[in-house]
């Protein structure tokens, strides 16, 4: 792989991190702990869109596996490798997309897989009643970040492409 | 290009507008008199709080308890880290449930089965 | 009145409360001034009877110790001394003085000492009660609370005011005193569920056309000191909530007023003092105990439907 290639993998990767320590210092949105806005979820996105569906993989599992080391228990690595895969999925899903619209579906995506983890820990399914406010949080956020997410790319593009 | 990302603003608009009638709906829902209580997934306990005249108390597992009065159903006390399941406070109706994940209880809201035309009380 | 008889019955509920308490009617085929007659009917026989209004004619009698009373007044103090004869002071009009110092008249409520209570006993039994056309005399000090019949008799006189406007069918809860007349209008009997002690749903349903199914239990009001429940519903021989086995009684028969005192009287008299009883004065009965078991007496047991699973009932 180049040099180059890796840098911005790993760079993805910390970036990735980072915003999932940042949004766990978010109070939860509900009763439901380890339910976060997924915005850890754009390196995945980035890397997809920079590389392809072999990176973005690679991404986030680096990206689960070394966050599960900073949460405490075990359940928030559940919601994290739920919100992330459900999310993986979507992006593979809807590749045609545009870049913004794509953001915004892999939060659902994300959002989707958390509720449904919490679904199968209580073993109810009235957890999911509150899609009804997460969707729409997901859909303005995602669609934010995919926006900051192509200005981004554009300014980027030689550099990833380039030599 | 432009069409694409007209198609999925339209979309996203119609998701969000569908997903604002559904919590208005619910808000509007009437009282559910009926809290099912589930521990580790199972319904230990049925209690039609909405009949209740004075509070009561009920006991959940080893680490929670929930308040139930006439007016609605809430989380007294709770042994767990996060304690969200007493922040959700008092519902009765808009609200589906109240649920204590780390000791897997889930109190969920529904109407009683209206078999009866009354009950003597 | 429909000649035809194919139309939709009108099902109307009004709710509105009195005598401390919520009332719902539920009549069929009725016009507002049927809903408004029951209304007044209600607020009529509360400003009679009410202990907490000093302006009732109980009140003037309790202060005065003597009285004149209406027709009303007298009818329901009859049937009530009648029940207390009949269940050996099971039911007892006169506890009013040992009420009233637990509190659970409105005052707020309290663990008496059982200096108090004894220093009442002697103001308390219905025998001494003398009751002569309309003429009533308690004994020196003594005070009768009519809480535990009136609504009773406040639901068998709304049933006559509803047969004599030609209301047929009617679903009454009045503060949980349930009377119902006519059956289903769709000719099936109505369907009365017993309330479960513990809050759950439903015991069971009663299958009724006609008639009045009144419950008495613990669970309605209580409150709690130093680690013990202590309920609202006096033993006449202790002066102290009852303990007889039961969470809750339920009496069920024609009369309104009978049922009202019978299942206060069930709840302090106990399983088989109980069915005694209704074996005795062909009355009916449904029993939770304390340990989860529904007993019914023989003559319900056909219109009876188990529908709670925590409890046990053997048929």
């Amino acid at each position: 792989m180049k040099a180059r290639k890796m840098v911005l993998l790993a760079v993805l990767v910390a970036m990735g991190c980072g915003l999932f320590v940042l949004e766990s210092a978010v109070p939860p949105i509900a009763a439901v702990p380890g339910l976060k806005l997924g915005l850890a979820n754009i390196v995945t996105l980035l890397a997809m869109e920079w590389f392809g569906r072999k990176e973005a993989a690679m991404v986030l599992l680096c990206r689960i596996l070394l966050t599960s080391l900073f949460a405490g228990q075990a359940v928030y690595f559940l919601y994290s490798i739920a919100g992330g895969i459900a999310c993986y999925l979507v992006l593979c899903l809807f590749r045609g997309a545009p870049l913004w619209a794509r953001s915004a579906l892999a939060a659902i995506g994300h959002n989707v897989g958390q509720v449904t983890v919490a679904a199968v820990l209580t073993g109810s399914f009235s957890v999911y009643w509150l899609l009804l406010y997460l969707i729409i949080g997901a859909i303005i956020s995602g669609s934010l970040i995919g926006v900051a997410a192509e200005m981004v790319t554009r300014r980027m593009k030689d550099f990833i492409k380039g030599d | 290009m432009k069409n694409k990302n007209l198609l999925y603003i339209a979309v996203f608009s119609a998701a969000i507008i569908l997903c604002v009638i559904g919590i208005l709906a619910l808000q509007t829902r009437p009282a559910q008199g009926v809290a099912d209580i589930y521990l580790e997934g199972e319904l230990v306990r049925s209690v039609e709080w909405a009949s209740l005249e004075q509070p009561m108390e009920i006991p959940i597992g080893d680490g929670n308890i929930l308040c139930a009065d006439g007016e609605g159903v809430w989380m007294k006390h709770a042994d767990c880290p996060d304690q969200l399941c007493i922040k959700q406070g008092k519902i009765k109706g808009g609200a589906l449930s109240i649920v204590c994940l780390p000791n897997r209880v889930t109190v969920t809201l529904r109407a009683p089965k209206a078999e009866m035309d009354g009950v003597a009380r | 009145m429909n000649l035809c008889g194919c139309h939709a019955p009108k099902d109307e509920q009004q709710h509105f409360f009195a005598m401390d308490t919520v009332m719902t009617l539920r009549l069929i085929d009725a016009s507002p001034e049927d809903f408004k007659a029951c209304q007044e009917k209600v607020k009529e026989l509360e400003q009679k009877f009410s202990v907490t209004l000093p302006e009732s004619e109980i009140s003037a009698l309790n202060r005065a110790g003597s009285a004149t009373l209406s027709a009303d007044g007298a009818a329901v103090v009859e049937a009530g001394l009648t029940v207390s004869e009949q269940t050996e002071g099971a039911f007892c009009l006169s506890l009013y003085p040992a009420g009233r110092l637990w509190g659970f008249s409105g005052e707020e409520m309290r663990v008496p000492s059982a200096q108090e209570l004894e220093a009442v006993r002697p103001l308390i039994g219905d025998e001494a009660i003398t009751l002569s056309e309309k003429e009533i005399t308690l004994p020196k000090g003594g005070a009768i609370d009519l809480g535990g019949i009136a609504k009773g008799y406040t639901a068998d006189l709304l049933d006559l005011l509803l047969e004599e406007r030609q209301v047929e069918h009617f679903f009454l809860s009045l503060g949980g005193n349930v009377q119902v007349g006519g059956g289903n209008p769709d000719g099936s009997p109505w369907r009365v569920g017993i309330a479960d002690p513990d809050g759950g749903e439903a015991v069971g349903v009663l299958e009724i056309a006609d008639g009045a199914v009144v419950t008495s239990g613990g669970y309605q009001r209580n409150f709690e000191q130093d680690g013990t429940l202590y309920h609202h519903i006096l033993d006449p021989e202790t002066l102290a909530p009852a303990k007889s086995g039961l969470k809750s009684a339920t009496a069920v028969g024609l009369s309104g007023t009978l049922a009202d005192a019978l299942s206060t009287a069930f709840f302090v008299m106990g399983e088989e003092r109980a069915l005694d009883y209704c074996a005795r004065y062909d009355a009916e009965c449904i029993l939770i105990t304390e340990d989860d078991r529904v007993v019914v007496s023989p003559g319900l047991k056909e219109q009876f439907t188990l529908l709670n699973p925590q409890y046990r009932y053997e048929k």
